[in-house]
């Protein structure tokens, strides 16, 4: 199917051609524009060509009803049909075809599909038009739409009376004039003193032809689903919107307003102000040069992401008017009763949240609310919101931290598997994220930038309580698969956070290793869990070898640590080298065992060091099954399984291995 | 009335009967120029005839007064007064009745920020819905907040105990102490006098064992306790606290203050920055 092909088809239209080949042109023509549509050259050649064809109405209509470009109508065109119809219209006979190219038009000033500015040019040859009885209908709701206040003249309005009064037989054309002068009159009162019948407009316009208008719309929304999204800077907070809002408080973040004190008539002072701009990134580039109006309720700044950006980049005193504007607001709000609902509430603590983690800084009235709340708190209401709140706390706050953390960890001994995972990811969090603070230069909302002792202090407070917590947990309910992953992803990130503020020179303040979380991710029957436990075992070395380097061996509890981390170490090990039993003095998960379990151990089962091994851990199963299954077991050996499987699925592993023990690779 | 001091820039205050305390926020870029509170004066009016019952024989007046004498020591900003008054003409007689009147002040402890106004205690009397109007309008003009206190039991024996060491009246006169029963409908109130003496006495007594301010208002409730139980048999622990009433002093755990002399005045206060004490921390 060629547009070209079907272009070159209608220029040599002769008379008497195949209806039928026609036809079928036409069809092919409408299923191209409906689908792919017309590139605007094609369309304009065959816009042309159709208007200068002389045949038959009826298969003249029908062949311009398929023809419609992709994009909008531009000026070009409007110009050519313009100047068609100025050469066509003094001979009566062209008429019904004058009539079809105005209802073309006017279908496409429906469905958007038009370029109105160029339309409107067309204005006094649409309105000349109205003088023939024939082609008003026609013209009537272009001349209707592109009316402006103006156009209207008295010299029309007489103009329109009197053609009103020639028709006042025909009831339609009568009705349609009628129309106009309503809108004359609504435009321009003065102009138009007789009374005038309002009429319903609708009744007054022709019915367009139904294809095209079809086709138009299509080719209309085509080109709204293609255009691109751009973001609108919307002020409004879509809880103070709703209907059953609730009328007996003020909103706890209002809509964006400015408010006017005394008269503005002789304000010469041209300030802009926020609802200025519709398009975030140039109001932000705007209000970093210039200043601009203060909004009436700072807080309603926390609506939207610009809004964030402008807080962040406020002055201090901003800030500091802020932070005692929302202590009065939290403490009224939740530590008294309020007439808020829950819902207000919650959104109030989601948008600080929010906040806080585009400053990525926890804010010092949030942290103190957070100290004050959470000793009272059902540890049911707003559970979410609380967790993403206390992911980002103020690091001169050691001891609101410190009042946070016990209530926290209260919850977490009693909480279900589930809530204890998220409480735990959240607590890390805050753990890596004021590491993160730790290494940046900026600060908000602070006088005077946070020392490493407040660091350190405030550091080591939630690395102890994250492994107190963890082991706690763990010694609670030991076989708690949740809670074990939960703990060693943890146990990870935390490590990982460290081993950078170490390699960025401060102090990591390192969680420290725990017996249990470390004998039961060797025994638990994941294979995570136990390419975490060397993922730790590797961190913890990393990390310690840099502590040593930095303060020699002077710390006790680094001592301790060390001792603890080098038996796990051999332990872990032993587990690879079949020593598993007879290795155990060494180490520090399995050297308590009573030795009549011991002797019973070696007992029922033959050669229990190699079966109780690492390659033939119950969590390794899926894979040494399925790999070595072509190869006779006794030839498996720990190299070839170390090749095959290790290093292909478990990165950390594989790591450890080539590090503690290189001569199995 | 008798009694009206005049010049005491404190009598706006003790010469009225009970006043509801509410607390404020810090206010942006209060101006105390005659223009601007004239402004501010207009915009509460605009905002009240439209909110409330359009009575078209009332017509409202608003006041706003720069107090500058009413406060506690220089750094303190200037009070403010608004007084509503609304009047009525029905043929000849225009009578004007006030119907609200609010204070706004500081004593001595408040936040200062650069271009804000810090005014923590905001006193008001009158219609209530008069009240709302002015308190909303303020808020969106000053982006302040308003909140009327709730005192707790421990923060109304502070203010009893305080009145009665600042109270001139006669060794004889009542310490009322009035208590609800919770949690049940009950609207009666159980009412226990003492006198005022007695209670001095008390007072005196114990504040030289004791270190801090809130340990001996534990300390004397306790004695007070014990001798409830001692003349009734009743065990006073179970009802709320809700008043505490002496002859020129009165305090409600619903924020109403009634204050009749200047020495009181000075006593309310005082608690009530001692209160606000933990609140003000600096952010910065």
């Amino acid at each position: 199917m060629d547009v070209e092909e079907i272009i070159d088809y209608i220029k040599t239209l002769k008379k008497g051609f195949d209806k039928d080949l026609f036809q079928s042109k036409i069809d092919e023509l409408g299923y191209i524009v409906d689908n792919t549509g017309l590139n605007y050259d094609d369309f304009h050649t065959l816009f042309k060509v159709w208007l200068n064809l002389s045949i038959p109405i009826t298969k003249w209509v029908n062949l311009g009803a398929t023809i419609l470009p992709k994009e909008k109508i531009s000026q070009s065109t409007i110009e050519y049909s313009l100047r068609w119809i100025l050469a066509n219209y003094d001979n009566q006979s062209n008429f019904s075809r004058i009539g079809f190219l105005l209802d073309w038009l006017t279908a496409a000033m429906d469905c958007d599909s038009v370029d109105m500015k160029a339309l409107d040019m067309g204005y006094e040859l649409f309105y000349t038009m109205l003088t023939f009885e024939v082609l008003t209908l026609h013209a009537m709701k272009l001349v209707y739409t592109l009316t402006k206040p103006n156009d209207v003249t008295r010299r029309r309005v007489l103009e329109l009376m009197e053609y009103a009064k020639r028709r006042e037989a025909k009831k339609n054309m009568y009705r349609q004039i009628q129309v106009l002068l309503g809108l004359f009159k609504s435009y321009k009162p003065e102009y138009v003193p007789e009374d005038v019948p309002s009429i319903s407009i609708h009744t007054a316009f022709r019915k367009i032809n139904v294809t095209l208008l079809a086709r138009f719309k299509n080719a209309q929304n085509q080109r709204n689903t293609l255009s691109k999204e751009t973001y609108r800077l919307f002020w409004i907070n879509p809880l103070n919107s709703e209907g059953g809002r609730n009328k007996k408080a003020d909103p706890l973040i209002p809509n964006l307003e400015f408010t006017n004190i005394g008269s503005k008539q002789y304000d010469n002072d041209t300030q802009k102000n926020y609802l200025d701009f519709s398009e975030p990134v140039s109001l932000l580039q705007y209000s970093a040069q210039r200043a601009m109006r203060r909004p009436a309720r700072l807080r309603a700044l926390l609506c939207n992401p610009a809004g964030l950006a402008l807080l962040a980049a406020a002055a201090s005193a901003d800030h500091a008017f802020l932070s005692h504007e929302l202590h009065h607001l939290l403490t009224s709000c939740f530590l008294e009763t309020s007439p808020h609902t829950y819902i207000e509430k919650q959104d109030l603590l989601q948008r600080l949240a929010i906040f806080q983690s585009t400053l990525m800084q926890g804010l010092p009235v949030v942290t103190r609310f957070l100290a004050q709340f959470l000793p009272f708190w059902n540890e049911k209401d707003f559970l979410m919101e609380i967790l993403q709140l206390v992911e980002w706390v103020n690091v001169e706050g050691a001891d609101h931290v410190n009042v946070i953390l016990d209530t926290l960890t209260k919850v977490y001994y009693r909480a279900q598997p589930i809530e204890q995972c998220a409480i735990l990811r959240s607590v890390t969090s805050m753990y890596t994220n004021l590491i993160h603070s730790s290494m940046r230069s900026r600060h908000y909302f602070l006088s005077i930038q946070p020392t490493e002792l407040m660091y350190t202090e405030i550091l080591t407070m939630v690395s102890l309580r994250i492994s107190d917590m963890c082991d706690k947990g763990l010694q609670a309910s030991p076989e708690d698969a949740l809670g074990l992953q939960s703990a060693t992803r943890a146990g990870v990130r935390c490590l990982r956070a460290g081993r950078r503020a170490g390699s960025a020179g401060r102090a990591g303040c390192v969680v420290a290793p725990r017996a249990l979380l470390l004998s039961l991710a060797l025994l638990s029957p994941s294979a995570a869990a136990l390419d975490r436990l060397a993922a730790l075992v590797v961190l913890y070395k990393e990390i310690f070898s840099a502590i040593k380097a930095k303060n020699g061996r002077k710390d006790q509890a680094y001592v301790e640590q060390m001792q603890i981390l080098k038996a796990f170490t051999s332990d872990f090990v032993s587990c690879f080298y079949e020593e598993f039993l007879s290795g155990r003095k060494k180490g520090i998960a399995f050297s308590k065992l009573h030795p009549q379990l011991v002797s019973k151990l070696t007992h029922i089962i033959p050669d229990v060091d190699t079966k109780l091994s690492i390659r033939n851990h119950l969590a390794f199963a899926p894979y040494t099954y399925v790999s070595l299954q072509a190869i006779d077991q006794t030839d498996a050996d720990n190299k070839l399984w170390f090749d095959t499987v290790i290093e292909q699925e478990f990165v950390n592993l594989s790591q450890f291995v080539m590090k503690a023990m290189p001569e199995l690779r | 009335m008798n009694g009206h001091v005049i010049n005491d820039p404190l009598a706006v205050i003790y010469n009225e009967g009970q006043w509801r305390i509410n607390r404020v926020s810090p206010m942006h870029n209060l101006q105390y120029g005659e223009v601007k509170l004239k402004q501010y004066a207009s915009k509460i009016r605009q905002a009240f005839v439209s909110t409330i019952a359009t009575n078209s024989t009332l017509k409202y007046v608003v006041l706003i007064e720069n107090l500058p004498l009413l406060k506690y020591s220089e750094e303190d900003s200037n009070g403010l007064m608004i007084t509503v008054t609304s009047s009525s003409q029905d043929n000849n007689s225009a009578k004007n009745k006030t119907v609200y009147a609010a204070i706004l002040l500081s004593w001595g402890v408040s936040i200062s920020i650069d271009d804000a106004t810090h005014l923590p205690y905001m006193l008001e009397w009158g219609e209530q819905k008069v009240g709302l109007a002015v308190k909303n309008t303020l808020q969106t003009i000053f982006d302040c907040n308003i909140k009327q206190y709730n005192f707790t039991q421990h923060q109304l024996l502070q203010f009893g105990f305080n009145f009665v060491e600042n109270d001139t009246s006669r060794n004889t006169d009542p310490f009322i102490l009035s208590y609800k029963t919770p949690q049940v409908n009950f609207k009666d109130k159980l009412t226990l006098s003492f006198e005022v003496g007695d209670v001095h006495t008390i007072w005196n007594g114990i504040k030289d064992e004791v270190n801090r301010e809130s340990e001996s208002v534990n300390l004397a409730y306790q004695i007070l306790q014990n001798q409830i139980y001692h003349m009734m048999t009743l065990d006073i622990t179970v009802f709320d606290l809700c008043e505490v009433l002496l002859s020129k002093a009165e305090v409600k755990s619903n924020g109403v203050v009634k204050m009749k002399t200047p020495e009181i005045v000075n006593s309310v206060f005082t608690v009530l920055n001692d209160i606000n004490s933990t609140l003000y921390i600096d952010f910065h």
